[in-house]
């Protein structure tokens, strides 16, 4: 039987990929093959820590919980290829500095394929 | 160790991120997804990655937490041995962090962009001056000598302030 942390661990992941579409709790321990006293609880201990959001749903004539992430993982892709990220002469880059974000041809070139 | 893992970290993010530490960074975090712990010895025997390039690797992750250091002697040589670990809960922080630094670039880059007038000899490779510097030399390109006309940036500045707002909607998510 696998961990109560791990299937935590697990349930959260899986809460949160599914989105703003939320995920009935009895689907979910079935995913996580937990038994449903199982997911239950993991659904309460992830409530109570703050994680989700629990909201009562009929679901084929029985009340279960649609279970929801509270907060989207933050993504890197709308600055992934941004030249300062990984930038050599970031120590040394500033507004008043003789390399600035004013005149670097490399963020020049950045934006420039934005427009 | 083996404390509950309360944060959400999928393979694609964290490989988004290993990415821009380059290629063997990858590879490094790759090893450690796998592992609770490892020594650098350890991870340049699996991944034939030069045993310099992996520490080298691993301290630049290091330097932004999203790896983990333990130290331990090695008591028949009595050398330290560094032990490894993925600390993928630092991930978060690590793309907030990033994402507040390429804001204040971008909006140190505004400001001069909306406080300049700037001239351009428009051939490629020479680069607008703003006009205080244009104005010195004569409206004479210093790279190729042609002479300098008035450029429109409102086409810039228009790009780094869309960039900035679905930065700061991002951050505030």
């Amino acid at each position: 039987m696998p961990k109560r942390s791990d299937l935590e661990h697990k349930a959260l992941q899986l809460i949160m990929n599914v989105g703003s579409d939320g995920v009935l709790q009895s689907k979910l321990w079935r995913k996580l093959d937990a038994s449903s006293r199982e997911g239950s609880r993991i659904a309460i201990k992830l409530e109570n820590k703050g994680l989700i959001l629990r909201e009562r749903e009929l679901s084929r004539g029985r009340w279960t919980y649609r279970l929801y992430a509270k907060r989207k993982p933050a993504s890197i892709n709308s600055i992934i290829d941004c030249p300062c990220l990984m930038c050599p002469n970031d120590s040394r880059c500033g507004p008043w500095s003789t390399i600035s974000p004013n005149e670097c041809e490399k963020l020049t070139e950045w934006l420039l394929n934005f427009s | 160790m083996g404390g509950l893992k309360l944060f959400f970290v999928d393979d694609e993010r964290l490989k988004k991120v290993a990415a821009l530490f380059g290629e063997e960074a990858v590879t490094v975090v790759e090893i450690l997804e796998k592992v609770d712990e490892t020594t650098d010895f350890q991870i340049a025997d699996q991944t034939e990655i030069r045993l310099n390039t992996v520490r080298k690797m691993l301290y630049r992750l290091y330097d932004h937490s999203l790896v983990a250091l333990r130290r331990s002697r090695d008591e028949e040589t009595g050398w330290f041995v560094f032990h490894w670990r993925l600390q993928p809960d630092q991930l978060e922080g690590f793309i907030f962090n990033q994402k507040r630094r390429v804001l204040e670039k971008l909006e140190t880059r505004l400001g001069y962009e909306k406080s300049h007038e700037f001239y351009s000899c428009q051939t490629q490779g020479c680069r607008p001056l703003p006009f205080e510097q244009a104005f010195e030399l004569l409206f004479k390109c210093p790279a190729c000598n042609k002479l300098m006309v008035h450029v429109n940036n409102s086409q810039i500045v228009e790009t780094i302030t869309r960039k900035i707002e679905k930065i700061k909607k991002e951050l505030s998510e």
